[in-house]
């Protein structure tokens, strides 16, 4: 594991191409950032697609716009900040895009809403899918929905950073600036949260809250 | 298809393309300019001045060391429950392979109370505020495999506040509940219990087919949950716990249950008397270092029966004061002629 993580360190061979290219890692490119600020446009090009696809699905494709762009923009004013050890650059973005995402709740939760006016459905195949279990799981799409909603923000971040981001723990520890055990404790309460809701139909009612969050029923079977 | 694949492919689009995303470039690309224009600027005095800069690489060299130097050394892992445990819970077993299953005829139905005590959490102005609230459940368990399965289900109420501002905020939720769905409850049916078109992790039919074996048991909670979301032996003792408040494990597999979980690391007495809705028994628990939360099941030594199940949080966590259980259940099975057809009345 420890030389592992030595070597992701240094520059890696990148086999693409016709000749033998060496690629640096993010920790590089935003190291020689701090000297040739031109070199940052480079983590764009690496990460912006990933983030964006993140952030459509969290808060809908006008925010998510607006999270790229600030996302980067906050990146690179903050580069000097950027822990070396850190060779990947992706847990450090993902966590300046969900900070951002937080000022976006409104446009976060018409995007949960959404799940419900656009139902997927789950099952095999359309013409396995019988009408009581499209019904059944349209209803656990809606709990779905409704739960995301309620949840704790920090629970949802971080279960959202492993579902939708494809973080590690340790990456999602990194992205939240916290410790693995906090990120193991929130996934399992919101995993809880998320199984008693889509396997029972915990579908408690929905309550505003006074900022405009919502509230959340982590019910354990 | 589980919770985690349902959230996964929920709100899936196709990424867009690079090419695509030029115009949240802009943003950043005036940034850079900018600072380079300043860097050049700076690098003339710099140059005036003769400073120099040390390396951001040698700090990085350093810090790796360091990593190094802490994640190295795993202990070796202790072996099975303490001797306290593990006597508490091969003489439940011994017990309880004497305590007579429930026999449950061919038009009958096992009927499953639960009370469990939840945690409802939200943020207000960034922090998390919690509350306990206490909910019934009667799950009807057909014999016959032609008969569907009948979930009730009591309306939320408030178990505990930590706070005037746990207090307001179960008030007011607790308002809203009542105020948009009555106090009446709940009520779902389905074929094999698969209410919401989920099933259930584990039916009567499904623990026949589990080993009676402890140690192949063991084995097989291992391999089925290899250490998802908690450390191995933590997964494994807490599918022990699933598989147990479920209400209708047969007295064989109850026994090897809890053989198996003398078997894991770390599980040891927790309370010698404690009380869960009013019943009184032994604590036996794991503490999961990593997320400080204890997993408790509490069993009755007189029969051997489960009283039901805790998660204490330990440490505390933003909103949830230190040693509260966030979670709870507590199970009592019957047999009944039939299920109801519509919510509780109450």
């Amino acid at each position: 594991m420890i030389f592992a993580f030595v070597l992701k360190g240094k520059n890696e061979l990148n086999s693409g191409g016709d000749a033998i290219n060496y690629v640096n890692s993010d920790s590089e490119v935003i190291r020689r950032s701090l000297e040739t600020p031109a070199e940052f446009g480079e983590l764009f090009v690496r990460h912006a697609t990933v983030l964006h696809r993140y952030a459509i699905r969290r808060v809908g494709g006008t925010a998510a716009d607006d999270v790229l762009s600030d996302t980067f923009l906050v990146a690179f004013e903050r580069r000097d900040k950027f822990d070396p050890l850190w060779t990947d650059a992706r847990p450090w973005l993902f966590g300046i895009a969900t900070n951002l995402i937080r000022k976006h709740h409104h446009d976060e939760t018409r995007a949960l809403k959404a799940l419900l006016a656009t139902p997927r459905e789950i099952g095999p195949t359309d013409e396995d899918v019988t009408i009581g279990r499209r019904l059944d799981a349209e209803r656990s799409v809606a709990a779905l929905s409704k739960v995301l909603r309620r949840m704790p923000a920090r629970d949802r971040d971080t279960l959202l950073l492993f579902a939708w981001a494809g973080l590690s723990y340790e990456e999602i520890a990194q992205a939240t600036n916290t410790i693995v055990g906090t990120v193991r404790s929130r996934l399992n309460r919101a995993k809880r949260t998320l199984r008693e809701a889509t396997t029972t139909g915990a579908i408690a009612p929905e309550l505003e809250v006074p900022d405009g969050r919502v509230s959340s029923v982590a019910q354990r079977t | 298809m589980d919770e985690l694949a349902l959230l996964r492919s929920a709100r899936d689009f196709p990424a867009v393309p690079l090419d695509d995303l030029a115009k949240n470039r802009v943003a950043l690309d005036k940034a850079i300019s900018g600072a380079a224009s300043r860097k050049s600027a700076k690098r003339r005095m710099q140059r005036r001045a003769g400073w120099t800069f040390a390396s951001v690489g040698v700090a990085a060299a350093i810090a790796i060391a360091l990593v190094a130097t802490d994640t190295i050394g795993f202990g070796g892992s202790p072996v099975g429950a303490s001797a306290e445990a593990a006597e508490v819970l091969n003489e439940a077993a011994q017990t309880t392979i004497l305590t007579a299953d429930p026999i449950v005829g061919a038009d009958q139905y096992l009927r499953v109370d639960t009370k469990a005590v939840s945690g409802v959490g939200t943020t207000i102005s960034g922090h998390d505020i919690w509350y306990l609230a206490l909910r019934t459940s009667s799950l009807f368990v057909p014999k016959s495999d032609q008969k569907s399965w009948v979930l009730q289900r009591s309306s939320p109420t408030v178990f505990q506040t930590f706070g005037p501002e746990s207090q307001a905020y179960a008030s007011k939720y607790q308002a809203e509940i009542v105020a948009e769905h009555g106090t009446g409850g709940e009520y779902f049916q389905a074929m094999n219990g698969a209410f919401m078109n989920s099933r259930p992790d584990y039916t009567p039919e499904s623990l026949k087919a589990l080993p009676r074996d402890p140690q192949q048991l063991l084995d097989h909670f291992y391999l089925v949950n290899p250490g998802a979301g908690v450390s191995k032996d933590g997964a494994a003792f807490d599918l022990i716990v699933v598989v147990l408040r479920t209400g209708f494990v047969p007295a064989d597999l109850r026994a090897a249950l809890y053989k198996a979980a003398a078997l894991v690391p770390g599980v040891s007495v927790t309370e010698k008397a404690a009380t869960l809705e009013g019943r009184k028994g032994i604590s036996i628990g794991r503490t999961e270092r990593k997320t400080a939360e204890r997993q408790d099941i509490i069993i009755d030594p007189t029969n051997g029966l489960v009283i039901g199940e805790r998660l204490v949080i330990l440490n505390g966590q933003p909103g949830i004061p230190a040693g509260t259980a966030l979670g709870s259940t507590s199970v009592t099975t019957s047999v009944v002629d039939s299920a109801p057809t519509s919510t509780p009345s109450k």
